[in-house]
C-alpha cells in the first residue's frame, strides 16, 4: 500500500511548517484493500437511494410516439396530480380465430357512467353460450351495482359477478333444460374498471390475464385460477372435486376443466368451481404506466408477459399493437383463439426505444419498433 | 424607526467595522481607517502596490483550516421559534401569509409541472424543492426594480415579483402567450416587466453580465442594485472569478447570491471545492460576505436587506452564501438516487424544510391553522391546474418566429432558410402537427 510512513510525513513537513499539512496525513488510497478504519466515509459501501431499475435516460425528455391525451381538469384537481382524459376511442383490440373452428373469445368496452370505463375480456369453453351471455350482460349488472350507491368497486365487481352467474344459471336451465350443451358451457371473465382515469380495479375468474406496463416492465394484475395454485386446488378438493391429469399431464377438475373458477360450468359449481372473482385495486401512475393489456390464454400460452409488453411498446398505435400481439401469438405456435385489448395510459410510447434491440431465444426475435 | 430597521442598521454597523472603507462611507469610518493605516505604516515606510501588509521574520504557512468556518446566520430554529427576538424582522401577518402562500404555490406548481414532464406534456423541468425559503426570502428583501440575473432555480423570485401561474405555464408549454415565443426550453423564464433577465442554459454566464450591469447602474446612479443568483457548481467556473474580481475592482452595486444546495447535478460539494464553501472566497476578492441559513426565510430576508444596503450605500459588491439543500432531482434529466441516499434527503424534507419552518412560525403566532393549510392546499392545486389546462390548450407560435429577433432585419441567408422551411413543411404537411401551431404566412 502506498501510504507514507507517518514519521517520514511529519519530518518532511516540519521543514517548512510548524503544522503538518492537512492533506499529508491522509493515507493515499490505492486499489488494494484498505482496512476498515481507513476507509473514507463515502466509499463504494454507501448504499444510495432506491434507483428506478434500468432507467432509460433517452425517455426522460418528451418522446415522439405519445398520445396527445388532454388534461382532465376535474380529476386532476381532485387527485392533485396530472390526470389525462382517457377515452375508449384510444383502446385497441384484436381477436383471431387461430386453429379453431369457432372463436369463443369475447371482449367488451363500455363507458358505464360518466366517470367509469369498463374494459373486459371473456374466453369461453364448451361452446360460446356462457361467453356470449356474459359478454352481453356483465355491464348491466355492474351498472346496477354502481347505481346502488356502492363506492367500493371491488365490492361492485363481486356482486356483479355473483348476479351474472345466477342470471346465467337461470337462463341456461330454463331455456336449455337437460341439455349437456348448457351444463358444460363456461367462460372466464376479466373485468377492468377505470374510475376517474386513475383508479383501476380488476376482477377476474379463470385464466384471462391483465397486465400493466409500468416503467416498461410487465406487471401481472391477475392470478390465474388454476390447479397449479395450491390454495385453489385445496379449495376445490375440499368441496369434493377430484383432480386428475389429462393426456398432456395438465390437472383438471373432475377430469374436465383446467380452471378452478369460472362463470357457467354449472355441473362443476357444486365442486367449488365458483364465480367469485379475485379483485385488486391499483392506482394508475400516468407518468410511468404506458398501458393495460388484457389477453386470453391463447396469447399467454405462447408469449411471456414481458414479450407482450415489448411488442406493444414497439408499436405506435394501440389497435396496431393488439393486432401484433395476437398475430405474434399464433406465429409462436398458439392453437387457441387469441384476443388482446390494449388500453393506453399517460406514458404510452415512452418505452418504445427500450425494445428496439430485443433478442429473445433463438427463433424468437420480435421485430423492433417502427418509427413512423 | 421600527425594531426591524433598527436591527438592520445595527448589523450594517457591525459590517462596517470589518469592511474596507470606500469613497461613500461616512467620515466616522474614514477616521477609523486613518488610524489603522498609521499603525501599520509605523512598522514600515511603504507597502507593495495594492497591499497593506507588514513584514514578518517568522516563516508561517497559512493553513486553510486555521480559522473557524464562517458561521451560518439564522433567525428561527427548525421548529420556527425565533432564537433572538431582536433578529425577528417583525413581518406583519399579511407579509408572512404572502411569503408562505408563494412558497407553497411554487411547491405545488413544481409537482404538477414535474409530473407533466414525466407524462411527456412538456420536454423538461427543474423543481425548486427545498430552496423555496432562499428564493422568497431574498426576493422579498429586494426593491421590485432591482435587476435580477438568475441561474435556473429561481422561479420563486419571479413568482414573488408577480409573474403569474399562466406566465410560468405559457413559458413551459412554449405557446403563443409565451414572451419568449416558444424558442426556449422550459424554465428559461425572462421578464422585462419584472426586471428578470432571461435564464441562460450555459452555466455562470450571468455572473459577468451582472457585474457589467451593476457597473452601468453605478454610472447611471439609478438607486438600484443588481441581484445575481448562482449555484455552488457555477462558482467553479472561470466566469465566477472574472465577475467577482471586476465587481470588486470596479465597485459595482451587485449582490452575488450563491445558493449552496449541496449538489451540482451529481457533484457533491466535497468534490466541488475545498475550503470553507463559497463564502470564504469573498475576502480574497475584497468583497463583503455573509453566510446565511437558506432554509430560514427570515434570515435570508434580513441578510439580503443588509446586503442591498451595503451594496447601494457604499457602491460595492456583496457576496451572500445561502446554505440550503436541493431536495428534488437536479432536473428531469437526472436521477439523484444514483448519488445520494434516501435517508439524507428525508432528513431535509422532515427536519429542516423552509416551508415547514415558516409554517411552524405562523402556527405559533396563531396566523395559520391546519384547516387553513388544507384549504390552501386545495386552492393552490386548483389554481395551478387551471393555469396548466389553459396553457395546454393554447396554440404553439408561428414556426416562422424561429427566424426572427436575432437581427433587426433578416439576413439574406435567414430569408432563404425561412422559405426553405416553409416549402418543406408545405410538402410534408401530413407529417407535422400543424394544427397545434399558429398558421404561417403564405
Amino acid at each position: 500500500m502506498l501510504v507514507l510512513p507517518r514519521s517520514l510525513c511529519s519530518r518532511v513537513v516540519t521543514l517548512c511548517t510548524p503544522r503538518p499539512f492537512h492533506w499529508s496525513l491522509r493515507p493515499i488510497q490505492t486499489h488494494t484493500a484498505v482496512t476498515a478504519d481507513q476507509r473514507p466515509a463515502r466509499s463504494t459501501q454507501v448504499r444510495y437511494g432506491h434507483r428506478s431499475a434500468q432507467i432509460n435516460f433517452d425517455t426522460i425528455g418528451s418522446w415522439n410516439n405519445r398520445l396527445d391525451l388532454p388534461l382532465n381538469l376535474e380529476y386532476s384537481i381532485k387527485s392533485g396530480t396530472v390526470i389525462p382524459e382517457n377515452s375508449l376511442d384510444n383502446v385497441g383490440s384484436a381477436s383471431l380465430l387461430g386453429r379453431r373452428k369457432e372463436n369463443e373469445d369475447r371482449y367488451h368496452l363500455q363507458e358505464l357512467t360518466s366517470d367509469t370505463l369498463m374494459v373486459s375480456i371473456f374466453d369461453g369453453h364448451g361452446g360460446s353460450m356462457a361467453a356470449n351471455f356474459t359478454w352481453q350482460h356483465m355491464a348491466e349488472h355492474i351498472v346496477h351495482w354502481l347505481d346502488s350507491g356502492i363506492t367500493d368497486l371491488q365490492l361492485v365487481l363481486k356482486e356483479a359477478f355473483h348476479d351474472l352467474n345466477e342470471a346465467f344459471t337461470r337462463f341456461a336451465t330454463q331455456n336449455y333444460k337437460g341439455s349437456e350443451h348448457a351444463l358444460l358451457s363456461g367462460t372466464t371473465a376479466t373485468i377492468c374498471l377505470l374510475r376517474q382515469n386513475h383508479e383501476l380495479v380488476i376482477g377476474h375468474v379463470g385464466d384471462s390475464v391483465a397486465i400493466l406496463c409500468r416503467d416498461g416492465k410487465a406487471i401481472r394484475l391477475t392470478k390465474d385460477h388454476h390447479l397449479d395454485n395450491s390454495q385453489e386446488e385445496e379449495r376445490v378438493k375440499s368441496m369434493g372435486a377430484t383432480v386428475t391429469c389429462d393426456g398432456q399431464g395438465k390437472p383438471r377438475v373432475n377430469g374436465r376443466l383446467d380452471m378452478t373458477r369460472s362463470i357457467g360450468d354449472l355441473d362443476l359449481k357444486p365442486y367449488g368451481v365458483i364465480a367469485e372473482p379475485s379483485t385488486k385495486v391499483i392506482k394508475v401512475r400516468h407518468s410511468r404506466d404506458a398501458f393495460l393489456v388484457l389477453t386470453t390464454d391463447g396469447v399467454n400460452v405462447s408469449l411471456t408477459d414481458q414479450e407482450i409488453v415489448d411488442i406493444i411498446n414497439g408499436r405506435t398505435d394501440p389497435e396496431e399493437a393488439a393486432k401484433q400481439v395476437t398475430d405474434q401469438a399464433l406465429q409462436f405456435g398458439s392453437e387457441d383463439n387469441a384476443t388482446a385489448v390494449v388500453m393506453p395510459f399517460g406514458a404510452w410510447g415512452k418505452y418504445s426505444r427500450a425494445v428496439s434491440t430485443i433478442q429473445y431465444d433463438f427463433g424468437r426475435n420480435i421485430i423492433g419498433p417502427r418509427y413512423s | 424607526m421600527s425594531v426591524a430597521s433598527r436591527c438592520l442598521w445595527r448589523s450594517i454597523g457591525t459590517f462596517a467595522k470589518h469592511a474596507r472603507p470606500s469613497r461613500l462611507v461616512s467620515s466616522n469610518n474614514n477616521a477609523r481607517n486613518f488610524s489603522v493605516s498609521s499603525r501599520v505604516s509605523a512598522l514600515d515606510d511603504h507597502f507593495f502596490p495594492g497591499t497593506k501588509c507588514r513584514y514578518t521574520q517568522k516563516l508561517e504557512v497559512l493553513e486553510p483550516d486555521q480559522k473557524d468556518p464562517i458561521p451560518v446566520y439564522r433567525v428561527m430554529d427548525n421548529k420556527g421559534n425565533v432564537i433572538d427576538a431582536d433578529e425577528d424582522p417583525q413581518f406583519d401577518k399579511e407579509t408572512c401569509l404572502k411569503m408562505y402562500r408563494c412558497m407553497t404555490l411554487l411547491n405545488t406548481m413544481d409537482r404538477i409541472l414535474y409530473e407533466s414532464q414525466r407524462q411527456g406534456r412538456i420536454s423538461f423541468y427543474m423543481t425548486n424543492y427545498g430552496e423555496e425559503g432562499t428564493q422568497i426570502g431574498s426576493a422579498a428583501a429586494l426593491d421590485p426594480n432591482d435587476l435580477i440575473f438568475a441561474q435556473y432555480r429561481e422561479s420563486g423570485v419571479l413568482m414573488w415579483r408577480g409573474f403569474t401561474l399562466d406566465n410560468f405555464m405559457d413559458q413551459c408549454y412554449g405557446n403563443v402567450s409565451d414572451v419568449g415565443k416558444g424558442r426556449q426550453m422550459p424554465v428559461h423564464y425572462g421578464s422585462t416587466d419584472f426586471h428578470f433577465v432571461t435564464i441562460s442554459s450555459p452555466l455562470a454566464t450571468q455572473l459577468p453580465q451582472a457585474a457589467g450591469a451593476a457597473y452601468a447602474f453605478k454610472r447611471a446612479q439609478n438607486g438600484q442594485v443588481v441581484m445575481c443568483y448562482f449555484g455552488d457548481g457555477a462558482a467553479s467556473e472561470g466566469d465566477f472569478h472574472g465577475a467577482l474580481n471586476f465587481a470588486a475592482t470596479l465597485e459595482c452595486p451587485v449582490i452575488f447570491f450563491c445558493r449552496n444546495n449541496g449538489y451540482a447535478i451529481s457533484t457533491p460539494t466535497h468534490d466541488q471545492y475545498r475550503g470553507d464553501g463559497i463564502a470564504s472566497r469573498g475576502a480574497g476578492y475584497g468583497i463583503a460576505t455573509i453566510r446565511v441559513d437558506g432554509n430560514d426565510v427570515m434570515a435570508v430576508y434580513n441578510v439580503t436587506k443588509v446586503a442591498r444596503q451595503i451594496s447601494l450605500a457604499q457602491s460595492r459588491p456583496v457576496l451572500v452564501e445561502a446554505m440550503t439543500y436541493r431536495i428534488g432531482h437536479h432536473s428531469t434529466s437526472d436521477d439523484s438516487s444514483a448519488y445520494r441516499t434516501d435517508s439524507e434527503v428525508s432528513y431535509w424534507v422532515k427536519e429542516d424544510h423552509p416551508i415547514g419552518r415558516l409554517g411552524f412560525y405562523m402556527m405559533n403566532r396563531g396566523w395559520w391553522t391546519e384547516q387553513d393549510e388544507k384549504n390552501w392546499k386545495n386552492e393552490s392545486r386548483k389554481q395551478v391546474l387551471e393555469a396548466f389546462s389553459r396553457a395546454e390548450k393554447k396554440l404553439k407560435p408561428n414556426p416562422e418566429l424561429m427566424f426572427t429577433d436575432v437581427y433587426d432585419e433578416m439576413t439574406p441567408e435567414l430569408k432563404k432558410q425561412l422559405s426553405s422551411m416553409k416549402e418543406h413543411v408545405q410538402l410534408y404537411k401530413e407529417n407535422y402537427p400543424l394544427g397545434n401551431f399558429e398558421s404561417m404566412d403564405k
